[in-house]
């Protein structure tokens, strides 16, 4: 198992009523898990989780996670 | 289509025209080419050769959604290049509705004389203004209400205009009548100064409206559309986190400027975060959302109170908490919205002043984190000391003064709240664009970053030019149009708002009783911009100008620990079109 911590930020804490934006989600999940395979595990929408960054770094969606992973999701960005 | 309207200032003269060569021109593709074909690219900005154009897109005035934009376009006394500076609020929709579709100020008043322009449905005139000289941004405001209407738009300057400073700016009110939203970038309140236009005060009652040769299908196009937007999920980020809710993801990025660009991380993000400041302005009774320009559906505003409750400023962006908050390592929320408030009052660029505040930090003026003085340093430019008035100046003119050769600026204009070593497609725009060192001018970032789906590596060259000339000719056309910028993530998401795109141009060929399609608008966005840098080109622009400091391409930033990459003569690309 990998464990890995997940900050979400915008709307996408709405699916998650306890959400505490200091401690973030503890995740366990499988080794060789992707990142949509995270999507999944949390529940969320591909649409909706438009964004996701692993150690400052932006993914795609079939990236591998690895353990102690800092994930930062986020949704759709746009910007002026 | 309306007419032109001519304020001579010299003469005190006003006129009304109907050109044909104008037809069917609006926002930023009217400003730039009345300036293009009337300016001459060398005269002084200041002087009475250059003229500030004062122009709605073509949907303004019209009941689609999101269409209160307005462009204020001039030869840019920061630059010296050819500006149009884009402004929300409440002050386009009325212009169009008296059927104008510019304003064209020209010459220069007899020195020391100050005038308003009043413009209602008799059509304008030019009154009096000595009486408001000296006056603030909002106490004017206020007195222009108390003597013409509360309903009425006003467009003014603070004292910053008044001195001719290069970041001053042209305000407008909001829907709820306050100076807090600003033509910033570029200077064009110096240019209204020279001219002695203190202000523009709107009226539209008994207005002709703006024609439009199919109301109804205009009318079905826009429901339509009201709808796609406001349905679009972005559209309620936007509502509940207002611009600044790109803190957390541009910081994450290691793209959100700090200290004077020298890191690409904020350590008091969590402090400054849209999150956070949504928290604040609920808990303190501000509002958490709010209808800032005319027609507005989405509602990004927000209204900043104190802790107890009072109004300190309202128009409170992602830009200006970036600009006065980590590019100078400043947290504290309630002294960034005091800053931003100083900027509405004095009329200045709140993205200059950062960078200009930056600089000065920079050189030890004040130290980085000092958020006291920071608010010292913005009411010296209020006053007009001679620090006050460098400082109002912008970064570049800074630099020079402090010796400092970290500035952040591209064609003297101080760049905005991405950084171009670690997001390199927006480097690219600020690198390339006619304007100078500006973020609206083909937002690349979204490419950059988002990888699922994205396509460009942000620390790469690669894609990077392609992809700001397409956002660059799309935002030309979209400028034109009275749209405001967040709109447009609906537009072309054809799978997320498929109803978005056509219904937009429905209401477009409605409007003109002409088809309009992509196509269309991407030929006038490759017009606009082919102008603009023919106009620089004249006024001694080359390829020389169209790069980023030299401090981008020696320092590493980190935590990427990344130089801007993108080469010369890939930069020297993006205009063959």
């Amino acid at each position: 198992m990998v464990r890995v911590n997940v900050k979400l930020f915008a709307t996408l804490t709405r699916h998650f009523p306890d959400y505490d934006p200091k401690k973030g989600i503890e995740v366990e999940m499988n080794e060789g898990g992707t990142v949509e395979d995270l999507l999944h595990t949390l529940n969320l929408s591909k649409n909706e989780a438009k964004n996701v960054f692993i150690n400052g770094i932006s993914k795609k969606i079939t990236d591998r996670i690895q353990d102690r992973d800092q994930v930062k999701i986020f949704t759709l960005i746009v910007g002026g | 289509m309306g007419k032109i309207m001519r304020v001579n200032m010299s003469k005190l003269k006003i006129t009304t025209e109907d050109p044909k060569e104008y037809q069917g021109l609006g926002g930023r593709a009217l400003s730039s080419t009345i300036i293009a074909k009337e300016v001459p690219p060398t005269c002084d900005p200041l002087r009475g050769l250059n003229k500030l154009v004062i122009a709605p897109g073509v949907l303004s005035g019209t009941n689609a959604a999101n269409s209160g934009r307005l462009s204020v376009g001039c030869k840019s006394p920061l630059t010296g290049g050819i500006k149009e500076s884009n402004v929300g609020g409440n002050t386009s929709q009325p212009i169009a509705r008296l059927g104008f579709s510019g304003i064209v100020v020209e010459g220069l008043a007899e020195q020391g004389k100050w005038y308003i322009l009043h413009l209602t449905k008799e059509g304008g005139k030019l009154l009096p203004g000595d009486e408001y000289r000296g006056l603030k941004n909002y106490e004017l405001a206020e007195k222009l209400q108390s003597r013409f209407g509360e309903k009425v738009g006003i467009l003014s300057i603070g004292p910053a205009g008044e001195m001719k400073l290069s970041a001053a700016t042209v305000a407008s009110t909001d829907v709820d009548g306050f100076p807090c939203r600003h033509a910033a970038r570029g200077g064009p309140g110096a240019v209204m100064g020279s001219k002695g236009l203190k202000a523009i005060v709107v009226d539209d009652t008994g207005g002709p409206g703006v024609s439009i040769v199919n109301p109804e299908k205009f009318k079905e196009g826009a429901k339509r559309f009201a709808k796609a937007v406001v349905d679009y999920p972005f559209s309620g980020t936007l509502k509940k986190f207002g611009t600044n809710f790109l803190v957390a993801p541009i910081n994450a990025a290691g793209g959100y400027p700090t200290r004077n660009f020298r890191e690409g991380t904020f350590e008091g993000a969590d402090q400054v975060s849209g999150e956070y400041m949504q928290e604040v302005i609920a808990k303190r009774g501000g509002k958490p959302s709010h209808m800032g320009c005319s027609t507005c559906v989405i509602h990004c505003s927000k209204v900043y109170v104190g802790e107890k409750g009072e109004y300190i400023t309202g128009s409170f962006e992602y830009e200006t908490i970036w600009a006065q908050g980590a590019n100078l390592g400043i947290s504290d929320l309630d002294s960034i919205a005091w800053a931003d408030r100083l900027c509405d009052e004095y009329g200045l660029d709140t993205i200059e002043m950062g960078q200009a505040l930056g600089v000065a930090m920079e050189a030890g003026v004040k130290k980085f984190g000092d958020a006291k003085g920071a608010l010292e340093l913005l009411e010296e430019v209020g006053k007009g000391t001679p620090l006050g008035r460098i400082l109002g100046s912008g970064a570049w003119v800074t630099g020079k003064v402090f010796g400092i050769t970290r500035v952040p600026a591209v064609k003297r204009q101080g760049m905005a709240a991405y950084e171009p070593r670690a997001i390199h497609g927006i480097g690219v725009t600020y690198a390339t664009t006619p304007m100078g060192a500006d973020h609206t001018a083909g937002w690349t970032v979204g490419r950059n970053l988002a990888a699922m789906g994205g396509d460009l590596h942000p620390h790469k060259a690669d894609g990077q030019v392609d992809a700001s000339r397409e956002a660059q000719i799309n935002v030309a056309a979209m400028d034109s149009t009275g749209l405001c910028n967040f709109v447009n993530p609906a537009i072309g998401d054809t799978a997320g708002a498929p109803e978005a795109g056509p219904a937009f141009l429905e209401m477009m060929s409605a409007l003109h009783g002409s088809p309009v399609d992509f196509d269309k608008l991407k030929a006038l966005g490759e017009k606009i911009l082919k102008l603009e840098r023919d106009f620089n080109a004249k006024a001694g622009f080359s390829k020389v100008d169209d790069r980023l400091p030299e401090f981008m391409k020696q320092e590493k930033i980190p935590p990427h620990d990344v130089t801007f990459t993108v080469p010369d003569e890939e930069l020297d690309r993006l205009f063959n079109f």
